[in-house]
């Protein structure tokens, strides 16, 4: 079984402050992490490659300082790790990013499934696995919460949907995103820590993948950000104590615009 | 291949970019705006800036072009033959962005049976209504959707 599991570099949005005054994000000094979701789709990779042998190659597209992410996962017990970084893939969307990603698995050849978080915590879009399916005309199962069975033939998931779950089975190759609910992700082991030291990760660029600028970065991707804004804090609220009857009328005269009478 | 330039006739060291940036690859120098290797070309920089002068560059792109293709499609979700109270904001929502340039508002519902709700839809603001009938349909997954909408759109590129 060879399971590739895509992973993203992302800000640790659990340290992030504001700038009460300017009413932006404290970006400095703010350490990057594995993208936590990323977290649950390397274990349930690790878990099947333990029980069924192969090898778990995690791949990532970022600036140089993503590496760090890649050792990270070697440390948790990744065989392989391969880094896309290129200037040319800079200001990429999903789609220019996800047409990049299949085509690292493309060329890695003979990858019976891909895995990746349900999204991440910077984006939010959890557009990049499903987009990348369908670049490399693979079908997909999205929202896993439990995968049921896996062997070379097939997959049977669970996805988790709003009013249950659907049991999903597919043909290999496929690609799946997992959610939290799917495991614990183990803790990196000292063995692999210093395995994670010394591997070599190999760095592809739009050359090695043979991609025309066109279809990379910000040239390859049909949408823009046009505007990134920090939500407005608002503070104020009101909190009154007293008797129900007291609050209700306090209520309902705010809610009328009869405060004075 | 795209690229950043900060315009240094144009720049006057104001440094609103610097905390815009949600990379924090942007510092001043001697008054000047400098962008580092950290950029991902997200372009908030350029709507901060109030002076036009931080520019991004667009290489050639091949492709399609967005301007062969017109109107706003709702795609009806369903749950057990029964379309979603989302699918009919969503139809006044395309509404409004159809007005804007005056095209045509569509819905596409994917179902076993239609049953009335083509007609639901229209009356809530769908021009067109698709409609697709199929046991494959019931209930919902991606390939035989996406392939169907997708089908649907490459035959119509106007819709």
């Amino acid at each position: 079984m060879r399971i590739v599991v895509a992973v993203k570099q992302v800000p640790d949005t659990a340290e992030v402050r504001i700038d009460e005054e300017r009413g932006t994000l404290i970006r400095e000094g703010i350490p990057s992490i594995l993208n936590p979701f990323d977290s649950y789709a390397l274990e349930e990779a690790l878990k099947w490659r333990d029980e069924l042998g192969g090898t778990v190659i995690v791949v990532s597209m970022g600036p140089p300082q993503a590496e760090a992410v890649l050792r990270e996962a070697v440390s948790m017990g990744a065989d392989e790790a391969v880094l896309l970084s290129d200037r040319a893939f800079a200001g990429a969307d999903t789609w220019a990013t996800s047409h990049t990603l299949a085509t690292a698995v493309e060329k890695m050849g003979n990858i019976d499934i891909v895995l990746t978080g349900k999204q991440a915590i910077d984006g939010d879009t959890a557009q990049t696995g499903p987009s990348i399916a369908a670049s490399l005309d693979w079908p997909q199962i999205t929202f896993v919460g439990n995968v049921r069975e896996l062997s070379e033939k097939h997959i049977i998931a669970e996805r988790y949907v709003e009013d249950g779950s659907e049991v999903i089975k597919s043909s290999l190759p496929v690609v799946v995103t997992i959610l939290k609910d799917a495991n614990i992700p183990r803790l990196p082991s000292l063995k692999g820590k210093m395995r994670a030291r010394k591997i070599e990760i190999p760095v592809w660029g739009k050359d090695d993948l043979e991609l025309p600028e066109g279809e990379v970065g910000l040239d390859g991707s049909p949408t823009r950000v046009v505007n990134i804004a920090t939500p407005e804090i608002f503070t104020d609220g009101q909190i009154h104590h007293g008797e129900p009857e007291e609050l209700a009328k306090l209520m309902a005269d705010s809610l009328l615009g009869t405060e004075d009478s | 291949m795209a690229s950043i330039e900060v315009r240094k006739e144009t720049c006057v060291g104001c440094g609103v970019c610097v905390p815009a940036c949600p990379f924090g690859a942007i510092s001043m120098e001697d008054d000047l705006a400098v962008i580092s290797d950290d950029c991902t070309l997200c372009g908030a920089c350029e709507s901060s800036c109030s002076f036009g002068a931080i520019i991004i560059r667009t290489g050639e792109t091949d492709g399609t072009s967005i301007s062969d293709y017109s109107g706003v499609m709702v795609i009806a979700e369903q749950r057990d033959g029964i379309v979603d109270h989302c699918t009919l904001e969503l139809l006044g929502e395309a509404k409004r962005l159809a007005e804007v340039d005056g095209s045509v508002v569509s819905a596409v519902l994917l179902t076993e049976e239609g049953g009335e709700w083509p007609e639901k839809l229209i009356q809530y603001s769908a021009d067109i209504v698709y409609i697709a009938e199929d046991p494959a349909l019931r209930h919902f997954r991606t390939e035989p959707f996406s392939r169907t909408v997708e089908k649907l759109i490459n035959k119509r590129s106007r819709l």
